[in-house]
């Protein structure tokens, strides 16, 4: 080969090398400057599927009970109005981060719950232990609450993971790292799993996952923030709701993960939608409750409530009656359609972390009882529909959880060491 | 012995090889640097500082490491030293350079025994002296195969590079002096520099040549504020061979050996073509068995291991017991860049639980699953998926096994 003719073929050589590096970055991306673009997608992790299970992926129990996250606990739990404490199991959380706690969830298999020093257990309805699970790698523990079905258990924690675990025996089924954190809850709907996810700059995604392998089917658009509100689906829409702490609110396609259509807001989501006749109520920082149309994303109404606030609203069936908690130290009753507030019960209680519970009162056929903490050690039964006092009953300790009925039973996770009561 | 002789009479003939094996040695003194700042090495050598890291092919490293203190440690560093020093001297000595021949393959094979205790010493800059090293101290044709190789370093390198990660400049280990859009120039040029004009460093032409030369030297003192000390100094000194001959050209008119055209036209010998195809053998490897070599650790033991992507990863190591099962958090000590995510970090990670659990019969199994992306990607794939870690006799190739 001559000289010429090896310069040649360099020259050629060249441009191969000048086409792979337009292949490789085309818009001449700066990581520095333009981060955001290179990763302009959430990320999608790959499962770990340890000991296969297969099950149904219909929710027998989750956080707020539903895919619309109502708030209202089915039928079969009627706790009466006087409830006193039966049990008071073991400390758990130790109060490592201020958020609110993981709450219960219950069904006919257990009562499961995680604490924020990063253990999750499984206990019998008395409050014995069954089994246990540990996760690491997290300052904060376990913030979100479990969701159930047949045979498995669901829980999301702060060392950025999903887990999928046999409800029977607590063996890890598969995990998926989907985040960096996660402090929402998972949720059970249409047959999947979804979960929405935290990670460091840029921030937040909602992933729907295969609930029996674990695998990712689809992330959504950055959410612009750490997202702390639990997701919620509408199935009339089939779209998912959430917040994130960007201040933006999403509905995301339950098909692709495609937006279709969010809105800003001047403060921080956290709370968890409610889903409601084809309506989104959620809170916000900005100090209001918003009420959106699920497929058109125009506003319904929203009404002023003194204080930021990350509760969810909770319905009470039957009426047109919404409940929440706010920081200004009341329950207050909302008109779901136009959002007119039509009672307030004045508590004083201006921790804004806490939402309310519905159940049937046993004792008046067609009425409902709202559960809701009142003052710091104090759980107070109210008339659903009236915010009317009927009951209150002092506590062990303090909660920012949500307490869980489960026939006549009401369980809720105390703050710091003070442990898991039950009340019948 | 004879051919060991013909090896140390062959360096002695010629004057550039002499000065070749003084600056190889010197190679070591930089290690001595490299390997004593901030305690690198005792810390590294000591169980009570460092993850116990070791490479496959040695899984009891860490118990080897524990049979000396941080002091023997130390002084053991301070014998290579003074080693270094004595080898160094011995190249003044051209009545009897066997001396010098001997101490620095002594100092190779030294530096390899340490080197190969820890896995925490892994990277590129030991890789191409020890190629070099034993090219000069075992090989015929010395001079040809080492510029070759030489050449081949960059090329190989060059083509590590070919990503968003170098070429956005998110593999930076620290931020540079440019920025922006020179930044990002600069980055293509590197490219074009060692897959172009490299060839630039065996061309006949001597102009070319030195500029060639002239840009690698830029080159390195440039990375010097990123990369550090070592990595340029390492670079200086095996080039030194290129420098020696442009300076001899200069000084004494002797035209320097430059093999671009007798290898383009297959002149060269069979030991020189059948080094550069092993080399390329070793580089093909890793991406012969796993898709992104920068997301593997045992699998590219055998490739230059460029620092060419950050990575992020999650671990999954799960004890599990009959009634309770727990997560269990991964390498705790401080890792380097480098390592944070390399597999066999994990592997030794739970190589040594396994180790340990032998005394805890509750532990039914040892299960292990790594997640790892480029800093650049979306997808975390799963480099690692092991049901029953302590069952595999020698875990840390279970990377390479289990594929």
């Amino acid at each position: 080969m001559k000289l010429k003719t090896f310069h040649l073929l360099l020259a050629v050589f060249s441009l191969i090398i000048l086409t792979m590096i337009y292949l490789n970055n085309p818009k001449f991306l700066m990581y520095q400057s333009q981060y955001y673009e290179i990763i302009n997608k959430p990320y999608v992790s790959d499962s770990a599927l340890l000991s296969p299970l297969k099950s149904s992926c219909q929710a027998t129990s989750q956080y707020r009970y539903n895919e619309a996250r109502t708030g209202v606990a089915p039928s079969s739990a009627k706790p009466k109005a006087k409830v006193k404490v039966i049990q008071h199991y073991f400390p758990f959380n130790v109060d490592i981060h201020g958020a609110s706690k993981s709450s219960p969830t219950v069904d006919d298999s257990g009562v499961y719950l995680g604490s924020d020093t990063g253990w999750f257990w499984k206990l019998d309805h008395d409050g014995q232990k069954i089994w246990s699970f540990y996760v690491p790698g997290s300052k904060n523990g376990i913030h979100g609450s479990a969701a159930l079905d047949d045979k498995k258990v669901y829980i999301a924690t702060y060392n950025g993971f999903i887990y999928a675990l046999d409800k029977n025996n607590g063996q890890l089924v598969w995990a998926n790292p989907v985040g960096q954190y996660v402090g929402a809850s998972p949720l059970l709907a249409d047959g999947s799993l979804y979960i929405a996810a935290e990670t460091s700059h840029p921030d937040g995604l909602l992933a729907k996952l295969d609930c029996n392998t674990g695998q990712t089917l689809w992330v959504s658009e950055w959410l612009g923030g750490h997202s702390h509100s639990s997701p919620s689906y509408s199935k009339k829409s089939e779209a998912l709701l959430v917040g994130a702490n960007s201040g933006r609110f999403f509905s995301i396609a339950n098909s692709d993960g495609t937006t279709l259509w969010k809105e800003q807001f001047k403060g921080q989501i956290k709370g968890t939608p409610l889903v409601w006749d084809g309506t989104a109520y959620f809170s916000s920082w900005d100090k209001y409750y918003h009420a959106y149309d699920i497929k058109t994303g125009k506003e319904r109404w929203s009404t002023f409530m003194g204080g930021r606030n990350q509760t969810s609203l909770t319905l009470v069936p039957g009426s047109k009656v919404g409940i929440a908690n706010s920081k200004v130290g009341e329950i207050v009753g909302l008109n779901l359609e136009d959002g007119e507030i039509l009672w307030r019960l004045r508590h004083g209680d201006r921790n804004h972390q806490f939402s309310v519970l519905v159940t049937e009162d046993p004792d008046r056929a067609g009425e409902f009882l709202a559960w809701s903490r009142c003052k710091e050690f104090q759980l107070c039964t109210l008339d659903a529909k009236t915010g009317k006092l009927i009951n209150n009953i002092d506590l062990p300790g303090s909660f920012t959880s949500v307490p869980f009925a489960w026939k006549n039973r009401i369980y809720i996770s105390l703050d710091r060491d003070q442990g898991l009561i039950i009340l019948e | 012995m004879t051919y060991l002789k013909a090896q140390i009479k062959t360096i002695s003939s010629k004057p550039n090889l002499i000065w070749y094996g003084f600056f190889l040695s010197l190679t070591h003194l930089w290690t001595f640097f490299y390997w004593n700042k901030n305690n690198f090495f005792v810390n590294s050598q000591s169980s009570n500082n460092a993850e116990p890291i070791c490479f496959p092919f040695f899984p009891d490293c860490d118990l080897f490491r524990q049979q000396l203190s941080p002091e023997s440690w130390q002084m053991v560093l301070y014998a290579y030293l003074i080693t270094t020093v004595i080898t160094c001297l011995a190249w003044f000595r051209p009545k009897n350079l066997t001396v010098g021949w001997i101490l620095l393959s002594f100092l190779t094979l030294f530096k390899l025994a340490l080197h190969l205790s820890n896995y925490n010493f892994m990277g590129n800059y030991h890789y191409m002296v020890y190629v070099i090293s034993f090219v000069f101290l075992f090989f015929p044709a010395k001079e040809v195969i080492i510029k070759l190789m030489i050449v081949a370093f960059y090329i190989a390198a060059g083509f590590l590079k070919i990503n968003i990660d170098w070429l956005s400049g998110a593999a930076m280990i620290t931020t540079p002096w440019l920025h922006g859009a020179v930044l990002n120039l600069s980055l293509i040029y590197v490219l074009f520099l060692e897959l172009i004009f490299v060839f630039g460093l065996i061309h006949p032409h001597k102009w070319i040549r030195r500029l060639t030369l002239l840009q690698f030297t830029c080159f390195h003192l440039f990375s010097w504020h990123i990369v550090g000390f070592y990595y340029p100094m390492v670079m200086f000194s095996l080039l030194f061979l290129f420098y020696y001959d442009e300076y001899e050209q200069i000084k004494n008119k002797k035209t320097p050996m430059t093999p671009l055209m007798s290898f383009l036209k297959g002149q060269l010998s069979f030991p020189v073509y059948g080094t550069l195809i092993l080399f390329i053998i070793m580089q093909i490897i890793p991406f012969a068995i796993t898709s992104d070599p920068s997301l593997s650790g045992s699998a590219r033991l055998s490739s230059l291991n460029m620092f060419d992507s950050k990575t992020h990863c999650h671990s999954l190591l799960v004890a599990h017991k009959e009634k309770s099962s727990a997560h269990l958090a991964g390498p705790t000590k401080n890792m380097g860049v480098r390592l944070r995510c390399d597999p066999l970090v994990f592997l030794n990670h739970a190589y040594q639980l396994c180790r340990k659990n032998h005394l805890n019969p509750e532990i039914e199994r040892l299960s292990l699953a790594l997640f790892s992306r480029r800093v650049t990607s979306t997808h975390y794939k799963k480099v690692l998926d092991i049901p029953d870690v302590c069952s595999i006799p020698n875990p840390l190739w279970a990377e390479v096994t289990t594929l």
